[in-house]
């Protein structure tokens, strides 16, 4: 393994068009700046509206910076006056959103195999693939339903499991599991642990839970209010495979919990 | 309980066999309404369901029911397939340039506007008094009841999804057979609902000002005479047909939007 990061993001700055002329459009992020190495699972904790889920929109490039730069496996990526958009950088930056976003009038099946077709590429292995996905997250036996027949969780499953499909090396996560129950997104976060530790992936995993950030990554970086500055890195030394209904009863979990939560503030 | 149990409920079984009786006994209801006003009023001025029924009879034997309504119907749907798809189109082109969506919006809604029975006069003017006339009549109608409807779906798409399947590799034009075309059909289909009936509506009364054939021109043909018993069997006529097209239009409608949760026993 060589020592490019894969992901390094250098002083990005980012502001929208103003309201109105005489209003200066405040900074959502300044002078930003952090790597992301090879298989690593990075979570990043802010509090709402500090500018999180922009950050990974210009990451994915489905926006664009107003300053600094985004290297991918060392390559620029991204200027504030680069050339145009190019969502996913070429299939190769995975992102699941808040929504799950599937495609309504399509089985999960198919919205689940929907990205491998589009590139052409759903072949055997990735058929296998597949149903080694639907298999761990418990889907088996749901393929034909509709979206709409299908449970919150159920759903969540399904997208992830959509981009794990067509493999990406890095995957943005943008607080997947926001809009499910308690139950539901301890269960669904065991899953998405079981399914890194199928692979590895390098994940950006983006959240204001801090027990969350703490309980899935490899480092958890901290970040302020808008404009999001990084005020804090750990490194979380608990070991994998984590049990995660267990995982506040180890020793130091309350007291990283607690660290984090004074630094956001 | 469980699914099965609520679905083996007797008051939904019967509730569903209901239906069809209920709907018998409407139809009765109304025939026997009919003949009893035919028989207060007198058949010169509202003709019974008998001597109607004899009446199509007599076309249809005589080949000129058959002759007049593959007219009118062909009026119909030529007119439908210039106008309405024109109008189903415009919006998939318009979203590609909003600027040319905001010039063209007033435009739109001021020809939208104008009558187009006032316009009747000038299309014959300039399409003389055969099929021509009427299916550009049945087109300028339709044309706007697809191009709004199709405008709905068009304004409704998710960016959301689009972003997403950005990522996922897809190209403009995937997102827009995939995205646009599928949040775009109900609205189509709705469209349709209205417009169908409207395109069969519209060829009857263009029949009406100008024409030497179709069921327009015998209702209009039997109107001079005085023959209400003319009038109504045209009307009757025209009336199968729309109700034909429109469960026609539920079929495929109810195959083509299956994976929505309300397609299967809900329509307006």
């Amino acid at each position: 393994m060589n020592g490019t990061p894969m992901l390094q993001v250098k002083d990005l700055a980012k502001r929208f068009p103003p309201r109105s002329r005489d209003e200066e459009a405040p900074w959502i992020l300044a002078d930003l700046s952090f790597d992301v190495a090879d298989g690593e699972f990075l979570t990043m904790v802010g509090p709402s509206g500090a500018g999180k889920s922009t950050l990974l929109n210009i990451i994915a490039q489905v926006d664009n910076a107003s300053g600094g730069e985004v290297f991918f496996r060392g390559q620029l990526i991204e200027t504030a006056n680069g050339a145009g958009l190019n969502p996913g950088w070429n299939c190769q930056i995975g992102y699941i959103t808040q929504d799950d976003n599937l495609l309504p009038w399509r089985t999960l099946i198919d919205n689940v195999t929907f990205p491998l077709k589009l590139q052409g590429r759903f072949d055997d292995e990735a058929k296998r693939r597949v149903d080694e996905l639907l298999r761990v997250t418990n889907l088996k036996g749901f393929e034909h339903y509709y979206p709409h027949e299908l449970s919150g969780g159920m759903r969540k499953r399904a997208s992830v499991i959509r981009t794990l499909a067509y493999d990406p090396p890095i995957i943005l996560m943008d607080e997947p599991f926001g809009s499910v129950d308690a139950q539901t997104r301890t269960q669904l976060q065991q899953d998405l642990l079981r399914l890194w530790n199928l692979g590895r992936k390098t994940i950006v995993f983006v959240t204001h839970d801090i027990g969350e950030a703490i309980s899935l990554g490899d480092r958890v970086l901290v970040l302020s209010k808008s404009p999001a500055k990084i005020v804090a890195a750990h490194a979380i030394g608990i070991k994998r495979p984590r049990d995660l209904g267990n995982l506040y009863k180890l020793d130091g979990f309350g007291d990283m919990f607690e660290a984090v939560r004074r630094q956001i503030q | 309980m469980t699914v099965a149990a609520l679905r083996a409920l007797p008051g939904r079984r019967s509730g569903r066999r209901l239906v069809p009786l209920g709907r018998i006994a409407v139809g009765i209801a109304f025939l026997a309404l009919w003949q009893f006003g035919s028989n207060v009023m007198g058949a010169a001025w509202l003709p019974g369901p008998v001597e109607t029924l004899l009446r199509i009879w007599t076309l249809a034997v005589s080949g000129e029911l058959l002759r007049d309504t593959l007219i009118t119907l062909g009026e119909a749907a030529l007119g439908m397939a210039i106008g309405g798809a024109a109008g189903a189109a415009l919006p998939f082109l318009l979203r590609l340039s909003p600027r040319l969506m905001t010039t063209l919006d007033p435009l739109i809604s001021a020809a939208f506007g104008m009558p187009k029975l006032a316009l009747a006069p000038l299309f014959i003017l300039w399409f003389g008094i055969g099929i021509t006339t009427k299916v550009v009549f049945v087109a300028s109608i339709v044309f706007f009841l697809m191009f709004y409807n199709g405008l709905a779906g068009i304004l409704s798409i998710d960016p959301r999804l689009v972003a997403m399947l950005r990522v996922a590799g897809a190209s403009q034009w995937a997102v827009t057979r995939e995205i646009v075309w599928n949040t775009t059909k109900p609205f189509l289909f709705s469209g349709l609902k209205i417009a169908l009936p409207r395109a069969l509506s519209g060829a009857v009364v263009g029949e009406f000002i100008a024409a030497d054939a179709g069921l327009g021109w015998y209702i209009q043909n039997a109107r001079s005479l005085n023959d209400t018993t003319g009038v109504v069997a045209g009307a009757v006529v025209v009336t199968v047909l729309v109700i034909g097209v429109n469960a026609a239009l539920k079929r495929v409608q109810a195959r083509s939007l299956a994976w929505r949760p309300v397609s299967r026993d809900m329509t307006i």
